[in-house]
């Protein structure tokens, strides 16, 4: 769909923009020591750091992704929102204390205190690197799609923007300006996801939430013998032409009709074993030179040219009504659960480079979207195939082990003063992040029932679903998505330069560098880190944002959480053990990861019956698999404990 | 390389009630996860003024881990200032 900027969300974004900027300028003048660089001193109080969490945290892939994957398949993107939230957890009960008795600035400190080994350094600032770029391109990858209906823009100049604007951030004030603009982020992130959830459950559901909505027709029903022969006058178009099948149209469950407006595209459905009925679908054919068709004429809003049809609505409400007027949080779930919702299925093909894709309505049960399995990825999980429900338990089990392994997450607890601080604002994190959490399912339903959807991006929808309460929520929404963006690659930005400068450069090269040289190099990091994160937001254009966040949240619970579980709790682990957990964590993973179906059919475009791996989500294997082999290195490398025995 | 140093293990009482904590929260968290893998259909019948179980659940998996977070960071409250 077409969407066109607006002054109030321009004015509303340079707003956010400069406040963010203005922040980083004030703290910029008062951060010079590396301890304030990379830790904020220390000095962070509990609660803003709290929220801060809640600002790092909550990345594009979490607001933008799941409203739209809740809005598009329902229950599914909820479990996301369970298992990004679960997450927390081990975070809390199992690392955040040790770590900030044992670390100073970065992760590989913690894993190092007992060590002091420049090998573990080495590794575990590698698999840092790693984890923090997955993490950072489909931030990117966000921003850019985000600033096409915000400003008007292409992709690239929102890529460029946000690496232009976090390098600033971040080089001013490393982690004291970053805390604070996670911290204003994740407070307007909460504070207006709120406000849109009460918007919703005040309007209540409705069959036609917006007055100007295409009414999508379906036509029938027609006898089963007429499948393969509906003659025009079968059609209520008394002038119509039924277009013969064609190229990828051959043997296709569709009718095509030439009409003086353009072409209307039906799908042939079966009502029962004697009938068919015609439902109505929308096209979109790209050509390869980028020319655009939308049912049949060109894509625009001048004359001549038109548009896709906004979509998402509820088909039947409980009891025929037509509106239910406002809805508490209850009444409002209970009634999708009795209400038709129609989505919408989609199905490609291309002939001589024209690239066709046909949305179809898909009129489902609120019951079958409120239960899991609905999302294509999880479908298998309603069948009896035992792959595909490891799959399903596998990405479960990655976000539930992610969370605790994420650098640029971590690093949050040594800007406080101590292990209780620590814990204070973990609460705080849990509490704002769990809230918006549980607002994302009003949220995504919400969406899905506003008539307001872009069929083919289902990013998009959280802003949509804003701009219909008007153009001021779109602007605010918009706004805040794209400082979502900001505040998380800040935190990315600075993980990664504090490795660099800290892990690699002082503990393992040896460098002996001052303080000043070493927030200098920090800095450097900032500016070279962030420009390798617009180059590569720039190529992964095309990327699906939750499939590259997914990879980071396993390759982080194979390659750190092992090690640091081991580690506090084991006393026999040794440097080897670490040392080889995570190095096999890692690159199991990503193997894994690089032959699995999703990557086949994403990222090559290869069958994914050629896919070796026998499911996608690699972490049911490879978590065990990185304990397995810390122990069994462990075991077979001499202790220091062992040697004093010996010794005495 | 350098010298290994090993700390000796220190359990606060803390981390005792956080590995508790977590070992309730992880069994929570682990019948869900097998529960909505191997009978997906049943989590979709209502359970709670018409809200089904796959809803209740999640939703109670969101507030339970707030609830043991405050839980935890109340007894351990003394624990680990400067």
């Amino acid at each position: 769909m077409i969407h066109l900027p607006s002054t109030l969300a321009i004015v509303v974004f340079c707003l956010f923009v400069g406040l963010t900027l203005g922040l980083s300028f004030y703290f910029g003048r008062r951060t010079r020591s590396s301890a304030g660089y990379f830790a904020a001193h220390g000095s962070v109080p509990w609660w803003i750091n709290g929220v801060a969490f809640a600002g790092d945290y909550l990345s594009a892939a979490s607001f933008l992704g799941i409203c739209g994957m809740i809005a598009f398949f329902g229950y599914d993107g909820f479990l996301y929102s369970i298992g990004y939230l679960a997450g927390w957890v081990v975070a809390l009960f199992v690392v955040a204390e040790p770590l900030k008795r044992l670390g100073k600035y970065t992760f590989a400190d913690a894993l190092n205190a007992r060590f002091r080994s420049r090998g573990l350094k080495l590794v575990v600032a590698i698999s840092t690197l790693v984890v923090s770029l997955f993490y950072l391109i489909p931030q990117m990858v966000g921003a850019g799609v985000l600033i096409r209906p915000l400003l008007g823009l292409p992709h690239y100049a929102g890529v460029l923007l946000v690496g232009a604007v976090v390098i600033l951030i971040v080089t001013t004030a490393g982690m004291v300006s970053t805390t604070y603009v996670q911290f204003l982020k994740g407070l307007l992130l909460v504070l207006f996801s709120t406000v849109l959830s009460v918007l919703i459950l005040d309007r209540g559901l409705s069959t036609q939430p917006n007055p100007h909505q295409h009414q999508f027709v379906t036509i029938g029903p027609f006898p089963m013998e007429k499948r393969n022969h509906l003659a025009a006058s079968d059609l209520p178009f008394p002038t119509a032409q039924i277009i013969p099948p064609q190229g990828g149209w051959i043997d296709k469950p569709y009718v095509r009709v030439q009409l003086p407006e353009g072409v209307r595209t039906f799908r042939i459905q079966e009502r029962n074993p004697q009938q068919i009925m015609l439902s109505e679908c929308q096209t979109l054919e790209i050509f390869p030179t980028g020319r655009r068709l939308v049912n049949g004429i060109p894509q625009g809003t001048g004359e001549g040219e038109g548009d896709l049809f906004p979509v998402g609505t509820v088909k039947r409400l409980p009891e025929n009504q037509s509106q239910t007027g406002s809805l508490g949080p209850i009444s409002f779930f209970s009634t999708i659960q009795e209400s038709e919702i129609l989505l919408w299925g989609e199905e490609s093909f291309t002939t001589e480079g024209i690239r066709t894709t046909i949305y179809f309505q898909k009129p489902t049960s609120g019951k079958e979207i409120l239960t899991p399995g609905n999302l294509p990825a999880f479908k298998g999980i309603r069948s009896e195939s035992l792959g595909d429900k490891l799959n399903f338990l596998s990405l479960l089990l990655a976000l539930f082990c992610g969370t605790a392994s994420l650098p640029h997450i971590l690093i949050r607890y040594y800007t406080v003063r101590d292990a209780a601080s620590a814990r204070k604002s973990t609460v705080v994190g849990i509490g704002t992040i769990g809230f918006f959490y549980i607002l994302t399912l009003i949220m995504g339903l919400g969406a899905m029932t506003s008539g307001a959807l872009d069929v083919t991006d289902s990013n998009m929808a959280a802003p949509l679903l804003a701009r219909s309460f008007g153009e001021f929520m779109f602007a605010v929404i918009s706004a805040i998505a794209f400082t979502t963006v900001l505040g998380t690659v800040s935190g990315l930005i600075v993980a990664a330069s504090g490795t660099v400068a800290h892990d690699l450069l002082k503990d393992f090269l040896k460098w002996n560098l001052s303080d000043t040289a070493q927030v200098r190099a920090g800095k450097i990091t900032a500016i070279g880190v962030g420009a390798m994160g617009i180059v590569l937001g720039i190529l992964f254009q095309k990327m699906n944002v939750n499939f590259l966040v997914g990879w980071a949240f396993s390759v982080a619970a194979s390659a750190n959480l092992p090690a640091l579980v081991m580690l506090l709790f084991w006393k026999r682990t040794t440097k080897q053990g670490v040392i080889a957990s995570v190095t096999v964590g890692m690159l199991s993973s990503l193997t894994w990861i690089l032959l699995s179906a999703d990557t086949f059919k994403n990222v090559y475009k290869l069958p994914v019956e050629n896919a070796i791996v026998p499911f996608s989500q690699p972490g049911i294997v490879t978590i065990p698999l990185s304990f397995l082999v810390l122990v069994v290195v462990s075991w077979l490398t001499p202790n220091h404990r062992d040697k004093i025995q010996e010794s005495v | 390389m350098t010298n290994e140093t090993p700390k000796p293990h220190r359990f606060t009482n803390a981390s005792r009630l956080g590995l508790t904590l977590f070992f309730i929260y992880s069994i929570f968290y682990g019948v869900f996860m097998v529960w909505s893998a191997f009978a997906p259909m049943s989590l979709g019948e209502p359970l709670f003024q018409g809200v089904n179980t796959a809803i209740v659940y999640g939703m109670m998996l969101i507030v339970s881990a707030f609830v043991l977070a405050l839980i935890y960071t109340w007894f351990s409250r003394k624990e680990g200032k400067s």
